[in-house]
């Protein structure tokens, strides 16, 4: 019986500007400060290890070229920051940015994306405590400024690499466009001056230019082909999926991920073993995708490639349907069935969302913050286009508790929850147990002055030997707790812990020399 | 609000109701008291809505990233 075993990875960028709104030019040497104001409960001063990164390979064969990120040891530490939990706090671009660490579980997968709003949220605690001049920050965790610029949230799947990527072109992209149905974190107007859309159900939507491409800030493509898997190349692939809006609730993040994690599961197995699945194929993937971000009767015909039209409603239950009959066929656990019963409520309750939002208004982002400016405006009176209508829009995402609208909204039980608070507070220094990162924050929290490195593949020792040591963690399975728990905890040091290491396998598979 | 007076208010409002589910006044309260606060939301957004919401979404421009 397949149980929920598959490893994601969730990536959120933050938007950042002082109380008046502005930042111009200082965004991204705010961003450095603010990642540089981490608490050192959080994290070591350990760097973050370059060596193994290569986002210029492209999924469909090819390499691009672009210069690969070589930072001095300045600029790195600068830049980054290796976390107890796992993940990674770093500056992109001019953006605070928050990789959680792998996860096998999906209630994981949730918290430890919040743990990152409340890691940040002590940087900007700590930032404003020191900054001579007294000035405040706002960091949103949304993804627009409303003038046409973007940034983003990202979720990585780890694939088998027998599964081919035009399968996963074929596969997945009707999913991505229609998804947004349920995890769409609402948008007030349009980034790009479309005229007639109050309101749609995307952020990111509006930015997809291309069906697939390799670029995640210009030109952006539905289906991203970057091939760095950051493990055993030979073994897997890492889907990198950039359509994605940042969700405030815990139920959107939950099926946004869940379902595109099941989706892309049915895809594989489906492959091996022959079986031909009925996906719809869209004729205009990026017509469709900003067609459906405007569609908020979810009855607007979508065309497909085979000449006929379904709506975006019509093709999220069809995804649904292909789901749950594979899993019905193969067994599943306790997980997958909640998410799909899930699935199928929030589905069934969509299509009468015109006369009765039933309970949705409290679950998921679009409706939940489209009911709250609507009671607002109406409230108050306000005309369509005043600024407060936008202002609630992008304060709906501020991460912090006396100013984020989803955060009040939480806090007076306006909202459902997945998760228990505590949950969330132990996962900011606590690695998941599962997955390598496990190994990888677990090293850097227990080991602090003799880890002077780590990356999503490998962790850097210095153990007092002429060269540093890199632990490799080729394989995202390995490095759990119940594997190396008990030998990590047994150590006094990470050079008995190296030895521990060595003598249960081949020296050649434990560490390699670095010069 | 916490959870539990919540759960004390709801199972209250059961005990209310029980007795005599034709009268209305049981309901109207209800329905009042669900509009206080409702209406107490909105006043609290008041209070941490952005006060030069104008300016700010005027000026929030951001360096695009990914």
């Amino acid at each position: 019986m397949p149980v929920f075993g598959r490893i994601v990875g969730t990536e959120v960028e933050y938007g950042i500007s002082f109380a008046s709104g502005t930042i111009g030019d200082s965004q991204g040497e705010i961003s450095h400060e603010l990642v540089n104001q981490l608490p050192g409960l959080y994290a070591s001063g350990a760097l973050w290890d370059y060596e193994e990164e290569d986002p210029f390979l492209d999924a469909r064969g090819f390499h691009v070229e672009g210069d690969r990120e070589r930072p001095d040891r300045r600029e790195n530490r600068w830049t980054n920051r290796a976390l107890f939990n796992g993940g990674r706090l770093y500056v992109d671009g001019a953006h605070p940015e928050y990789s959680a660490p792998e996860c096998v579980s999906l209630r994981d997968v949730v918290r430890f994306e919040r743990a990152g709003d409340r890691l940040v949220e002590s940087c900007l605690v700590a930032w404003e405590a020191q900054d001579p001049a007294r000035r405040t920050l706002r960091l949103f965790r949304n993804n627009s400024d409303g003038w046409g610029n973007s940034w983003g949230y990202h979720e990585n799947y780890l694939l088998s690499r027998e599964l081919s990527f035009d399968r996963i072109v074929a596969g997945l992209t009707a999913h991505l466009v229609t998804r947004i149905v349920f995890c769409g974190a609402g948008k007030v107007g349009s980034d790009r001056g479309q005229e007639g859309v109050p309101y749609q159900l995307s952020q990111r939507a509006e930015f997809f230019e291309v069906p697939v491409g390799l670029s995640t800030t210009s030109r952006r493509g539905i289906i991203n082909t970057r091939d760095e898997p950051h493990s055993r190349k030979e073994a897997y692939r890492r889907l990198h999926v950039i359509t994605g809006d940042s969700n405030c609730s815990e139920i959107s993040t939950a099926l946004k991920v869940g379902t595109t994690l099941l989706v892309l599961w049915v895809l594989e197995e489906s492959q091996r073993k022959g079986a031909v699945l009925d996906v719809p194929i869209l004729a205009d993937p990026v017509a469709a995708f900003h067609q459906v971000s405007s569609d908020l009767t979810f009855r607007s015909p979508i065309a497909l490639a085979n000449g006929k039209t379904m709506t975006s409603l019509e093709i999220a239950e069809r995804y649904l349907e292909i789901v749950r009959l594979w899993f019905s066929r193969e067994g599943m656990d306790s997980e997958i069935r909640d998410l799909l019963e899930r699935w199928s409520f929030v589905l069934r309750r969509l299509k009468s969302y015109g006369t009765d939002p039933a309970g949705l208004e409290r679950e998921l982002d679009w409706a939940i913050k489209r009911r709250v400016i609507e009671r607002y405006r109406e409230s108050r009176s306000l005309p369509d286009g005043d600024s407060r209508l936008r202002m609630l829009d992008l304060q709906y995402h501020d991460i912090r508790g006396a100013q984020g609208i989803f955060r009040l909204l939480e806090s007076r039980g306006e909202v459902e929850r997945l998760l228990d608070p505590m949950e969330i507070e132990e996962a900011l220094v606590h690695p998941p147990s599962d997955t390598r990162a496990y190994f990888r924050g677990t090293l850097l929290r227990r080991f602090p002055s003799e880890v002077v490195a780590a990356s999503w593949s490998s962790v850097v020792l210095d153990v007092g030997a002429p060269s540093l040591k890199r632990i490799p963690l080729e394989d995202p399975f390995r490095g759990t707790q119940k594997t190396v728990g008990a030998m990590i905890d047994r150590a006094q040091n990470a050079k008995q812990l190296l030895e521990g290491l060595m003598a249960r396998s081949s020296p050649s598979e434990t560490s390699e020399d670095m010069s | 609000m916490s959870q539990k007076e919540k759960e004390t208010r709801k199972r209250e409002d059961q005990e209310d109701a029980a007795p005599d589910p034709e009268v209305p006044a049981g309901a109207q309260e209800r329905s009042k008291k669900v509009q206080e606060e409702a209406d107490d939301i909105l006043d609290k957004i008041d209070e941490v809505l952005e006060k030069n919401a104008a300016s700010f979404v005027k000026s929030f421009i951001q360096k695009g990233g990914q």
